[in-house]
């Protein structure tokens, strides 16, 4: 439950009180002309409850809870369904943890929540966090100075993320992970200034990441496997027309992977069967797009066989562990059978495309093709391995990619709690009158095929 | 236990196996009708209970949920939980007793242990990452 529920700057603007609200009292439902809680009301924050908590405390399901300007200290905990929680104006409507309350709003097992347009930051943990859920939507949010993730979607299906804008995130501005298939849609958002642009462990299956733009962070997007969380490895993750360029960033806060693969724009580590298409990926200090291994030490089971991949994450999670005393000191997650075709990579500093890992590489599947690019490691990818008919038979040697330069030392992480303050972001559309809208039609239709590369901005390098 | 780090490209391969890290587990069921006592005063015993007889049992947090996440002990054993996931947790009890530990105390690959001598259901929680009976949960179950 939220430590804290105060708000300390009210209404800014338009406040007018609707016919039916009473003032301040807890019954909720100001609805806009008749009807409870319950039946599809308008809840406002303040004119209804003084606290965002308060108004989700007292809405039942297909509710609006509309909150006006203000900046509002808590941590909000939603456990009931088919919400539509929405600020006025993303730009004004602020939670603010203080560098001391955890979640912003977190949705623990509730479906079809909605949470639109308004901006969490100092959170120590996470900004807005959905577990154990199906059916989710993030639109028009605003994250900032974020503990852990900016966007947080675990064990959760059928979502959508979009239209948002994350930074200052050690570990990674949008992540969704802990789900097969994850059915899931992450489409128009920027993530800047983070350890990670995006995470997934152990994520995929439907899981879409379109039209988006990762940059200035320490890493671009790096889905990845690992056993510290159920439901490995990572796969089945969609990559396709997103613009990732610049991802040095060496004064962002950073978590040690993030530091370890710092220079780097997509870096499936260990993933599986990923498609990564179409993206403009540029101005990398390291490589472009890196098909790395993930090795865990200290693991909580061994790598499942690929016979596997086709395991729902609900069965996953009750499969038992190995036997501990079999699990080696590390186990190695490699990246196999990924498809890695119509990229845009330039301007890397080792190279463009690269694979590698602690065993032989050419056997692991993965597939590369139609790219533009200027150097690949090893020499010549997309005839050692073509994504149509037999690899050449080429040396996998030559030009190996140098796993040495992740290991060497990078600028240590810096303090989210200083990161950058974004500039005012764009709103909502009609905030204030659009209909309640529950996660209920989610994700998203997305037609991959009309997808572009995108074009480099022209404030960029 | 040592500290679980999961450190991309970590060069080091020292030969061996890992240390044990998890009470055999593999024993489900038991515990059926137990009432609530020993200072807990909350909870039905679920029914997909790891029953666990070693002494201390092991409890794994993961990122996010606690494996077993629910284990049937006999009274006077010590039970240790070990994060092994990459985010910050915190074990708190749902019924006022006097154990559990917070975040400062409890970072990837710490431990924490607890004795329970009386018989009981105790439920627990992460509040970061769940509620008290929602998202990471679990459950003590101790027997005479």
């Amino acid at each position: 439950m939220p430590t804290t529920r105060r708000m300390f700057a009210v209404l800014l603007a338009g406040a007018l009180a609707l016919a039916a609200c009473g003032g301040d009292d807890d019954d909720g439902g100001s609805a806009e002309g008749e009807g409870d809680a319950g039946d599809g009301s308008t809840i406002n924050v303040p004119d209804d409850h003084d606290t965002i908590q308060a108004a989700v405390d007292a809405a039942e399901p297909g509710d609006l809870i509309l909150i006006q300007p203000g900046t509002y200290e808590e941590s909000v905990s939603v456990t009931t369904d088919e919400l539509t929680i929405r600020g006025v104006d993303r730009n004004e409507v602020i939670l603010d943890g203080g560098f001391e309350l955890d979640n912003g709003i977190r949705v623990t097992g509730a479906a079809g929540v909605a949470i639109e347009n308004m901006t969490a930051r100092n959170y120590t943990e996470n900004g807005f966090f959905w577990t154990g859920v199906e059916g989710y939507r993030a639109s028009y949010l605003t994250t900032y100075r974020i503990g852990d993730y900016g966007i947080y979607a675990f064990d959760s299906v059928e979502g959508q993320i979009e239209h948002s804008y994350t930074s200052g995130s050690p570990d990674a501005g949008v992540y969704i992970g802990q789900c097969y298939p994850c059915d899931a849609v992450i489409d128009d958002v920027v993530s800047e200034h983070n350890g990670l642009g995006y995470s997934g462990t152990n994520s995929g299956g439907n899981l879409l990441i379109v039209n988006s733009t990762f940059r200035f962070n320490r890493a671009g997007i790096v889905p990845n496997s690992g056993s510290y969380e159920l439901c490995y490895p990572e796969r089945d993750t969609t990559i396709v027309g997103n613009l990732v360029y610049s991802n040095n960033q060496a004064d962002s806060p950073a978590i040690d992977v993030a530091l370890l693969v710092m220079g780097t724009g997509i870096v499936p580590a260990g993933g599986v069967g990923n498609v990564i298409e179409r993206n403009l990926v540029y101005d990398h200090e390291l490589t472009g797009i890196a098909l790395l291994p993930f090795p865990e030490e200290d693991a909580n089971d061994v790598v499942p066989p690929p016979s596997d991949d086709d395991q729902p994450c609900s069965e996953a999670k009750g499969e038992p562990t190995a036997d501990p005393a079999t699990i080696p000191d590390t186990v190695l997650w490699n990246p196999r059978d990924n498809r890695i075709v119509g990229n845009v990579i330039e301007d890397s500093g080792m190279a463009d495309i690269g694979i590698g890992s602690l065993v032989d590489v050419s056997g692991l599947g993965n597939c590369f093709a139609d790219n533009e690019y200027s150097r690949t490691a090893p020499t010549d990818l997309e005839g050692l391995a073509p994504c149509e008919g037999e690899g050449n038979g080429g040396d996998w040697t030559a030009g190996a990619l140098d796993l040495s330069r992740f290991l060497a030392e990078k600028p240590p992480s810096g303090d989210y709690k200083t990161s950058p303050v974004p500039d005012d972001q764009e709103n909502m559309p009609d905030a204030e009158d659009a209909p309640a809208r529950p996660a209920t039609d989610v994700p998203s239709d997305v037609d991959i095929d009309t997808i572009e590369v995108p074009d480099r901005p022209s404030d960029s390098r | 236990m040592k500290r679980a780090t999961a450190s991309l490209l970590g060069l080091v391969f020292v030969a061996g196996s890992l240390a044990a890290c998890g009470g055999d587990d593999d024993s489900a069921g038991g515990a059926s009708g137990l009432s609530t006592s020993g200072g807990s005063s909350n909870g039905s015993v679920p029914a997909d209970v790891v029953v666990i007889d070693t002494d201390p049992a092991e409890v794994t947090a993961l990122d996010n949920s606690f494996r077993p996440e629910n284990i049937e002990v006999a009274a006077g054993t010590e039970v240790v939980w070990t994060n092994k996931g990459r985010n910050e947790h915190n074990v708190l009890h749902v019924d006022g007793d006097d154990w559990g530990v917070e975040v400062d105390d409890f970072q990837p690959g710490a431990t924490y242990s607890h004795t329970f001598d009386e018989t009981g259901v105790y439920r627990y929680y992460c509040s970061i990452h769940g509620t008290t009976d929602a998202g990471m949960i679990g459950t003590i179950v101790v027997t005479d």
